[in-house]
């Protein structure tokens, strides 16, 4: 207990593990790198034409049930006995579609690596796709589809999404359980030989073992058949998204709180403003010192909490900003929140907030860094996204280059409210009439079907 | 039980301190990466309140990021994010937590404000009336707004006896209504002194230059009396018991089904981890696969160890596939636990429960946030914070004789108490004891 605030002394060097790897031919492209306290070996599997991104029109759900799939029955071995391989080995798997990819993730001890991967391989590559196997996953997910549309946190997020790429698959963050129902096996088998490929699939690993020997291990177990050409149509570029604002209520009866979620197009991640954006988000909503916390929370008294970010795909990119607050103050924290925006956008960070978000962006850095998992999926993404082999090396760099003047002009090109939807679950008798003050509102039942406006 | 060896990979050496005041001190290096964990484990949560009095302790923790005599309002979290770090804070029945993961050089900053706020926190009435909102939304958002949120508040309550656990840590909107500048207060006098708690440093630290950074900003903190501890004891379970709530936000029945189990470290404690893994572990966990993946009988089933201090509980909860009954779904559980309170785990289970379990601890120790909550958990529990290692030798070393024998003294149908959750409207079907 001497002396005043301890100042922080000048940073400590450290850089991120570098993932190398031979040059992409055909097969996977696979890469490695060295780092991990602990004897644990981490793998990310992405396989770009697998996410939900390339589901076929009117076959909405593809991609999440051959995910689901993942494991549950191979040509050599039942669902439960790959399963219990897998747990005999203490290896963690899991796959899951996204939107611009299928993941598939493994950790494994070490000197159980190449048994772990090949059982990986095994699920990834020879699905036998029972029959009963699918017909339970398809139950399972239509079900689980409802009990999530009784979430009021899904409900916000599939609304918003939505209005803000109608008619593009970045608009539907689940199916329908009706277009679920219809998905045959026929279907299954054709959208993982399309997409489950190990030709443009991208495998990245880490653990404390030699780069070259993580990827000779990967090698030997991920070896490609060869794929029919993918004849999908790369995805289209996203819609504008709305030219005003639009109000969008979601009614959740029995409601004590409303989930608001506003939103607006962005960036794609390979847009050069995204590091800009990320840098003037940080002022405005990163964290809990950022000005929407500040203002919404600790002044106002209106939420627990108040926060933005970016969402940014591979053809594109939305902002969001998100409070929950009891349903009467609804109309004020709706208002409190676009007021914010606006104003941030028009006149961008103070210099300390320009100040503080850089030196949290560049300070996080080595924390963002500690584990194998987090190095393997940061790589992963890199590829996918088509970033250069230096972005993770240069970050930091970058992050410190940006002006306050470039947040600024950012912040009124990408987060402004003038355009965009804000969306809102709760019980919609009592908050449509408030939320009404900012402009037009139509009001959708959980299920999403509108009833009104 | 005799211990085995520890897996390779696992070591945690580190040194530790009680300064004068009392204050109970872990460093731990972990070199690798530039960053360093500073985490401040008090022995205080709900259990220590009373009726009337609840939510008190997590009220707290949001009173202690309002500022302190050298800290503005405001300025922790600034300062924190501002050297590049993350923060939060916890509360759980056993005891409230305040972490910050840093960039190494920004050790001493961590370790002021930390020691500032035990020191000298600014308790006003402004910043009570405002945390008590704050806490209030993070109710309604975390519980009262969410699908079978409350019940497992009322699940609580029903398998404990002793109001230190029957109570929720989050409080009762009327107690928080009711807490006053004068109850934080002496709260703070009471539970916040440095005897009564344990500061833990991770990472990139020379173990001798942290020891005295920490001196330095804890050393001068006035020693203060411990409040007397806390024990949750409770008679042996007599008898089942249930209730049935409705949930409106609920869409399927589900089912709790908790077991009164021993307090952690307990020799019986350790092998339900065991029970745990089998029948809801990783892929292969033999009654999720059933009921999830095979029967459809249930949309989710997790099973947990909730290990406490005083009696612990082993949860199963359990949502039902539409149209199947929750007599149903809870006699498929019963079953199962009643074989593996009969013929125990099988030896291909045991091995496999045994290797899962190891991986598990790895899997734990990889950051210096996890690594800090280890050792904290244990340096302030037991007074030894090595003996984690102690316990995951004992874990590892559990016979199927010595498992399937706790099974037989656990699961019980005396031990159970079981919630039965309904779509409907608020409030409570019916209760029998």
């Amino acid at each position: 207990m001497t002396g005043g605030l301890p100042a922080v002394g000048p940073p400590r060097r450290f850089d991120a593990p570098r993932f190398e790897g031979p040059p992409g031919t055909a097969g996977p492209l696979l890469r490695a790198a060295r780092w991990g306290r602990r004897p644990v070996v981490s793998v990310t599997i992405l396989l770009p034409g697998a996410g939900s991104a390339s589901d076929p029109e009117g076959r909405e759900g593809l991609a999440d049930l051959v995910a689901d799939l993942f494991g549950s029955g191979t040509r050599r071995r039942s669902a439960t006995a790959w399963a219990e391989a897998i747990d005999d080995r203490a290896a963690s798997v899991d796959a899951s579609a996204g939107f611009d990819a299928a993941v598939a993730r493994l950790s494994a001890l070490p000197d159980e690596l190449d048994e772990a991967l090949a059982l990986l391989a095994e699920a990834l590559l020879e699905p036998s796709f029972p029959p009963e196997e699918i017909e339970r996953s398809r139950g399972r997910i239509v079900e689980s589809l409802a009990e999530q549309r009784s979430e009021p946190d899904f409900l916000a997020r599939e609304r918003l999404l939505s209005e803000l790429y109608p008619g593009h698959p970045y608009g539907r963050l689940a199916p329908h359980e009706e277009s679920v129902e219809a998905l045959t096996r026929e279907d299954v088998v054709s959208f993982h030989r399309l997409g489950w490929r190990l030709d443009g699939a991208i495998v990245t690993l880490c653990g404390p073992r030699d780069p070259s020997e993580l990827v000779e291990a990967a090698g030997r177990a991920l070896r490609a058949a060869p794929s029919p050409a993918d004849p999908r149509a790369v995805l289209a570029p996203a819609p504008p998204g709305p030219a005003a604002l639009e109000v969008h209520v979601v009614d959740r009866p029995g409601s004590v709180q409303t989930s608001l979620l506003f939103g607006r197009p962005a960036v794609r991640r390979s847009d050069p403003r995204f590091v800009a954006a990320t840098v003037a988000n940080q002022s405005l909503g990163g964290d809990a010192a950022s000005r929407l916390f500040t203002v919404l929370r600790e002044e106002r008294r209106l939420t627990y909490g108040a926060f933005s970010g970016l969402v940014a795909r591979l053809v594109a990119g939305h902002f969001v900003a998100s409070v929950d607050c009891r349903t009467e103050v609804t109309g004020e924290a709706a208002r409190a929140l676009l007021d914010e925006l606006s104003r941030f956008a028009a006149e961008g960070p103070t210099d300390d907030e320009q100040a503080r978000a850089k030196s949290y962006l560049r300070g996080t850095f080595a924390l963002a860094h500690e584990t194998p998992g987090a190095l393997v999926a940061e790589e992963a993404t890199r590829v996918l996204f088509g970033l250069g082999e230096d972005d993770t090396a240069t970050w930091r760099e970058r992050v410190e280059s940006v002006t306050r003047e470039e947040a600024r002009e950012t912040a009124a090109a990408l987060f402004a409210p003038d355009r965009g939807v804000l969306s809102a679950v709760g019980e919609a008798a009592a908050i449509v009439p408030a939320l009404e003050a900012l402009g037009p509102v139509t009001v959708w039942t959980a299920a999403g079907e509108r009833v009104r406006g | 039980m005799a211990s085995a060896p520890i897996p390779a990979g696992l070591e945690v050496p580190f040194v530790t301190e009680r300064l004068r005041n009392g204050l109970a001190v872990v460093v731990a290096p972990l070199p690798g990466v530039p960053v360093v964990t500073v985490d401040v484990t008090y022995d205080v949560g709900s259990r220590v309140e009373e009726p009337g009095r609840t939510g008190l302790a997590h009220l707290f923790e949001h009173l202690m990021f309002e500022g302190s005599e050298r800290v503005p309002k405001g300025e922790h979290a600034r300062l924190v994010t501002s050297a590049g770090g993350v923060f939060n804070g916890t509360t759980t029945e056993e005891r409230t937590n305040y972490f910050a993961t840093l960039p190494a050089e920004a050790l001493e900053l961590g370790l002021f404000l930390e020691a500032d706020r035990m020191r000298a926190l600014d308790l006003t009435q402004e910043n009570l009336d405002r945390q008590r909102e704050a806490v209030k939304e993070e109710k309604r958002l975390r519980i009262d707004n969410q699908p079978y949120g409350l019940s497992f508040q009322e699940a609580d309550s029903l398998a404990y006896e002793s109001f230190a656990y029957r109570h929720p840590v989050i409080g009762s909107m009327e107690d928080l209504d009711a807490a006053s500048l004068a109850d934080a207060r002496d709260f703070h006098r009471r539970h916040y002194s440095p005897a009564n708690a344990l500061l833990c440093v991770t990472g990139d630290v020379e173990p001798a230059a942290a020891l005295q950074a920490v001196r330095e900003q804890f050393g001068e903190l006035p020693a203060r009396e411990r409040p007397a501890p806390v024990e949750v004891v409770e008679p042996p379970p007599a008898g089942e018991r249930r209730l049935s709530v409705t949930d409106p936000h609920a869409l399927f029945p589900a089912l709790h089904l908790d077991v009164k189990a021993p307090p952690r470290r307990h020799g019986d404690l350790l092998a339900l981890a065991y029970v745990e893994k089998v029948l809801g572990g990783g892929e292969s966990g033999r009654l999720w696969r059933r009921l999830v993946k095979d029967e459809e009988r249930a949309l989710s089933l997790s099973i947990s160890v909730d290990e406490r201090r005083g009696p612990s509980l082993l949860r199963v909860f359990a949502i039902a596939r539409d149209g199947v009954g929750l007599d149903l779904l809870e006699r498929e559980i019963r079953e199962d636990l009643a074989r593996v309170a009969g013929d125990g785990l099988s030896p291909r289970e045991m091995e496999r429960a045994r290797r899962m379990l190891e991986a598990d601890a790895v899997r734990a120790l990889q950051t210096s946030q996890s690594v800090a909550f280890v050792l904290s958990e244990y340096g302030l529990y037991d007074g030894e914070p090595g003996l984690f290692r102690d316990d995951l030798g004992r874990l590892l070393s559990l016979t199927a004789a010595e498992v399937r024998d706790a099974a037989a003294r656990l699961l019980r149908p005396e031990a159970y108490s079981v919630v039965e959750v309904r779509p409907g409207a608020e409030g409570t079907a019916g209760a029998e004891a």
